[in-house]
């Protein structure tokens, strides 16, 4: 890729904080957003199925995701306890 | 990559019936029905095979992991290209943060046996094996070099409507531009007009928001939704999901914060290609969960 992007350089920062919701969700329900009634409401009204087939409907692909993480030992870098989903200090350790 | 010789000028070119499966990512299926209806209505209309990536998961985000940790960006990536390659499908995504994630992940893959053996590892965690055997396509490509500019035109009729385009950064991953001319050339051939401005090519803000929403808020995306206002366009066209959750986003904020309106609609292209071919808006969602009200623009497409 670095005839794409030639100033591109592994980095090492802390986590930033918004980012701290942002990978719970992904790690709980495998992506960024959840369903809500008015999603389902809608996703309907323009055609389609109510739950998307993607990990909304396969909650076994999140599932999934918590294990490649804990296999990569991404949840003890930076800190988060994927049982109770809860950070296991306030500060930003990666 | 160069563009095709053909690319934009003839009427079809796919040198075989490409099946795929279309990957949703993570804002298009909660905030975008309008979009993905519309694409999965038109694609079947021009003659393309396409199911959707079932189990798919967060791209994972390209901004982030990419530099992050490699390991965690393939892995995660190639968990969501397995899918479509157990369906025997190329993959094609209309947000640009995942078809950058996934097309530069799959092409490090390809290219790098001893990375995929190393995702391989981690895959075998969930049982799964990934070949790196598929290709990942964006939308545009798929429209303009497997359907074709010209059939596409010929297909339906011109939406009477003025536009101002977002390309959004991930668009130009390559360096001739191939993805955004693609973007230029199919909202010329499908609206009366297509009105380009200064800010055209600046960043939505998203990932800027990470380190600083303020800046992201208001020096990015409110910069460029101002100078939107004073074109007078119909419509704010985007293709990537990831631009789009960044100016809802932001519309929200500005709102609450402000005060501030904006009552342009932001559509998706493949809604202006639904309505070319006579899909009819509320067949795929039109008026729902939008920024602003389309019922302006509905009506000069029913006028014609």
């Amino acid at each position: 890729m670095n005839q794409y992007f030639p100033w591109r350089r592994p980095i090492k920062i802390n986590l930033p904080l918004g980012v701290k919701p942002q990978l719970i969700r992904h790690f709980s329900i495998g992506l960024l957003y959840p369903i809500t009634e008015e999603t389902l409401k809608c996703r309907e009204e323009a055609g389609l199925s109510p739950v998307p087939p993607t990990a909304h409907q396969f909650p076994e692909a999140a599932n999934d995701i918590r294990t490649l993480i804990k296999a990569m030992k991404v949840d003890k870098a930076i800190g988060l306890d994927l049982d109770t989903m809860e950070y296991l200090s306030d500060d930003n350790t990666r | 990559m160069t563009i095709p010789d053909n690319a934009l000028t003839n009427s079809s070119h796919a040198s075989y019936a490409a099946r795929y499966a279309f990957f949703l990512g993570c804002v298009m299926p909660v905030k975008m029905p309008w979009a993905e209806s519309a694409i999965m209505q038109v694609l079947p209309h021009f003659g393309i095979d396409v199911t959707y990536v079932t189990k798919s998961t967060c791209c994972p985000r390209a901004g982030v992991w990419m530099s992050v940790d490699e390991r965690v960006w393939l892995t995660l990536a190639s968990y969501n290209l397995l899918q479509a390659e157990q369906a025997g499908r190329d993959l094609i995504a209309s947000c640009n943060g995942c078809y950058v994630t996934l097309y530069e992940a799959n092409k490090t893959l390809k290219e790098n046996p001893e990375k995929l053996n190393m995702v391989n590892d981690y895959l075998e965690a969930t049982n799964n094996q990934y070949h790196a055997s598929i290709r990942v396509r964006h939308l545009l490509q798929v429209l303009c070099e497997d359907i074709g500019v010209e059939k596409i035109k010929n297909a339906g009729q011109k939406v009477n409507i003025r536009i101002a385009l977002h390309p959004g950064c991930h668009l130009r991953v390559f360096e001739e531009g191939l993805l955004v001319k693609y973007f230029n050339t199919l909202a010329e051939a499908l609206t009366a007009e297509v009105v380009h401005y200064s800010t055209e090519q600046i960043c939505c803000g998203l990932q800027a928001n990470l380190a600083d929403r303020e800046y992201a808020t208001y020096e990015l995306a409110k910069k460029k939704l101002e100078e939107i206002k004073k074109l007078n366009v119909d419509a704010f066209v985007i293709v990537c999901s990831g631009c789009y959750d960044q100016f809802e986003r932001t519309l929200k904020t500005l709102e609450s914060e402000i005060g501030y309106k904006f009552d342009i609609p932001i559509i998706h292209l493949a809604e202006i290609l639904a309505l070319s071919i006579g899909i009819s808006p509320d067949e795929f969602g039109m008026r729902l969960l939008r920024t602003a009200p389309v019922d302006s623009l509905i009506e000069k497409w029913e006028r014609g």
